[in-house]
């Protein structure tokens, strides 16, 4: 469970980045996520919507421990992010869409890598990545260096170490970005897997069809403001537009028109 | 230290399947820079043969003197004497590289030698001659101009000592290593002081900013291992590299000495450098310099990692850490210099320091206060480069830079 209170976070900006920003930006901060509150239930796929920018990667990334919040607080499983960062992390998966593999090991050295790191014991490593290889087949390249791997295999490799220490709380960053549709299928079938076991799921996207297929729960988050929050039927049944994206537009529209 | 030992080792066996990292870290200063550095000895004393085995090619116009230069010159090994017309002859000669050397007496040079009125003979020849044939010809010319005046002191019955009523001689007491030390102890040095920087410079890139553009660090941070233990694991692959590389350029040059020192026909100046380089590391030297060594080499590795982990790219991080390289030959290039020793401020400059000391602990005349002001100096700096790396690298700003 993730439960979210007050949660704000800001950059000081670099002359550098003012610079580059142009009149897009005024003063010397940015606002990325502006005193958000939410709560992730396990066996729920909560849903975090919003356009590039709009502060999901940055209210992901302090969930996982690598940012700090400004201010405001986030509880994983019981533990605080900053106070306890080590046992959260314990507790936690981390996917995104770009594999980051290392292409000179092979998968059952980067699996051996994270489960070591993740404190796991050698017994129950070893389980364990045998039942991950055989649910996604990675055995007939499981001692080939990573290199020179599809994009498919990578993504499958990169589920492996993900789930590796079976964590309970999974954080999907717009996984399937640059994928193809099998790579990507395969990451569905993950997130709706992490569900039946009762994991915790929290996923971020901007892409409105994978919503519609996953989405318990949905948050939408806009200039780092959260402009919806609560059960996703809830959220169809009160939409005044045929469609997500148009729904989703005209919310966004409203929350600040000279915008859009 | 579980998580530390597990990043580390990873670590190691990424960059060891590095061909890029290896032939850089090991292959070039064990290998290729001996292999070059013999090479050119090789060439020089095949050179230095060939020029002493040629035939130095004399011409002479005597314009009628009967000169016992010819005499004298005949004596000469490798020389082979012709007789020119005139001044126009023997430059054409020379340009057209019939003769080397043409000797030009004037008319009455014999009488006036003989009559002490003063005299002189010209000699022609290209400064494009090779240095041999240049030294040859200096050496004819001191030497027989010395006959002369032995010849006129016989005849006058005075003795050769009026020309030196008192001899100088002089008396070294410095040792043989520390005579040479002294010269090709700031050799050693600026290999291991450049490769330990070279042999940190491209596992700290691959390690940080490669990380960080293939989007490893990212999931490396989510693990549970702290960022502490991740900086760690990553600092000492990348000082074992720069320190892996350093021994392998001392090692290489150590070997080269050898081979070069063992060699009979190496009996010149560079054979003989290398035959002292190869005896003067013995082990309380190589222990000395290691200690050196030590403080030097996390030095390196904190400042190249500082840098990779703010680039945000590896192409960043290159441009951000070869210019150091410049930073870091310059000293040591001075250090190398003759007269510039290790004292108490010197002790304080960095990488200077280690140049010298280094130098001093080769030539054996190092002394205790500056070596331990140089220790001490080296480990503060290494500790404040440590300090500020692992800010750094706890700073979010940086970690997710790009």
């Amino acid at each position: 469970m993730i439960t979210i209170t007050n949660l704000s976070k800001s950059f000081q900006l670099s002359r550098q980045q003012k610079k580059e920003m142009g009149n897009a930006q005024h003063g010397d901060t940015v606002h990325a996520v502006k005193n958000i509150s939410l709560t992730c239930q396990p066996g729920r796929v909560f849903t975090l919507l919003g356009p590039n920018g709009a502060g999901k990667t940055t209210t992901l990334r302090m969930i996982a421990t690598i940012l700090k919040p400004t201010s405001g607080s986030i509880v994983v499983n019981g533990y605080d992010t900053v106070a306890n960062g080590k046992e959260v992390r314990q507790n936690l998966g981390f996917l995104t869409g770009s594999t980051g593999l290392y292409d000179r090991l092979t998968p059952d050295e980067t699996i051996n890598y994270f489960g070591r790191l993740n404190g796991m014991d050698e017994t129950t490593l070893q389980r364990r990545k045998k039942e991950l290889f055989d649910l996604l087949g990675i055995h007939e390249f499981a001692h080939r260096r990573v290199g020179k791997f599809s994009t498919g295999m990578k993504q499958k490799v990169s589920i492996a170490r993900t789930m590796i220490h079976d964590p309970q709380v999974v954080v999907f960053d717009e996984p399937t970005s640059g994928l193809d549709v099998i790579a990507a299928k395969s990451i569905i079938e993950l997130i709706r897997q992490c569900k039946r076991d009762n994991k915790t799921v929290i996923l971020s996207t901007h892409i409105m069809s994978e919503v519609n297929m996953l989405a318990d729960d949905l948050a939408i988050i806009y200039r780092g403001d959260l402009i919806y929050n609560g059960l996703f039927t809830d959220f169809k049944q009160g939409m005044r537009e045929a469609t997500l994206e148009d729904e989703f537009i005209r919310m966004a529209q409203e929350h600040e028109p000279a915008i859009i | 230290m579980k998580n530390i030992f597990t990043i580390f080792s990873k670590e190691i066996k990424d960059i060891l399947r590095d061909k890029r990292t290896l032939t850089v870290m090991l292959l070039i200063p064990l290998v290729v820079y001996p292999a070059i550095f013999i090479g050119i000895t090789k060439y020089m004393t095949a050179q230095n043969e060939k020029a002493v085995a040629e035939t130095l090619r004399i011409g002479i116009i005597s314009n009628g003197n009967q000169s016992d230069f010819e005499t004298f010159v005949s004596t000469m090994p490798n020389t082979k004497i012709s007789a020119i017309s005139d001044t126009t002859a023997a430059k054409e000669a020379i340009l057209s590289d019939s003769i080397d050397v043409a000797y030009f007496f004037p008319e009455g040079f014999d009488s006036a030698v003989a009559k002490l009125q003063g005299t002189g003979f010209q000699y022609f020849y290209t400064s494009t001659n090779n240095e041999f044939e240049v030294a040859i010809v200096e050496n004819i010319n001191t030497v027989y101009k010395q006959a002369l005046v032995k010849k006129k002191l016989a005849q006058i019955e005075v003795s050769e000592t009026v020309l030196e009523p008192a001899k100088s001689i002089s008396r070294n007491l410095a040792s043989a290593r520390e005579q040479l030390g002294s010269v090709i102890g700031g050799i050693l040095p600026y290999f291991f002081i450049i490769f330990c920087m070279i042999g940190c410079m491209y596992p700290a890139i691959d390690l940080a900013a490669g990380e960080k553009e293939r989007g490893s660090l990212e999931t490396l941070l989510v693990s549970s291992a702290s960022r502490i233990e991740i900086y760690t694991g990553k600092l000492m692959t990348v000082a074992l590299s720069g320190f892996l590389s350093a021994m392998a350029s001392i090692v290489g040059l150590i070997i080269s000495g050898q081979i070069i020192g063992s060699d009979t026909a190496s009996g010149d100046e560079m054979g003989q450098i290398a035959k002292v380089l190869a005896d003067i590391l013995e082990p309380g030297s190589i222990i000395m310099m290691l200690v050196i060594l030590l403080p030097l080499n996390i030095f390196f590795a904190a400042i190249t990692l500082m840098l990779s982990i703010y680039a945000r790219t590896f192409k960043e991080a290159q441009s951000m850490i070869t210019p150091l390289m410049i930073l870091i030959v310059f000293p040591t290039i001075i250090g190398m210099l003759p007269g510039v020793t290790l004292d108490y401020t010197t002790a304080l400059i960095p990488i200077l320091n280690v140049s010298l000391g280094a130098k001093e602990i080769i030539s054996g005349t190092i002394e205790t206060g500056p070596l331990l002001l140089t220790y001490a100096a080296l480990f503060v700096y290494a500790a404040i480069a440590l300090i500020i790396s692992v800010r750094f690298f706890n700073n979010e700003k940086n970690i997710l830079r790009g």
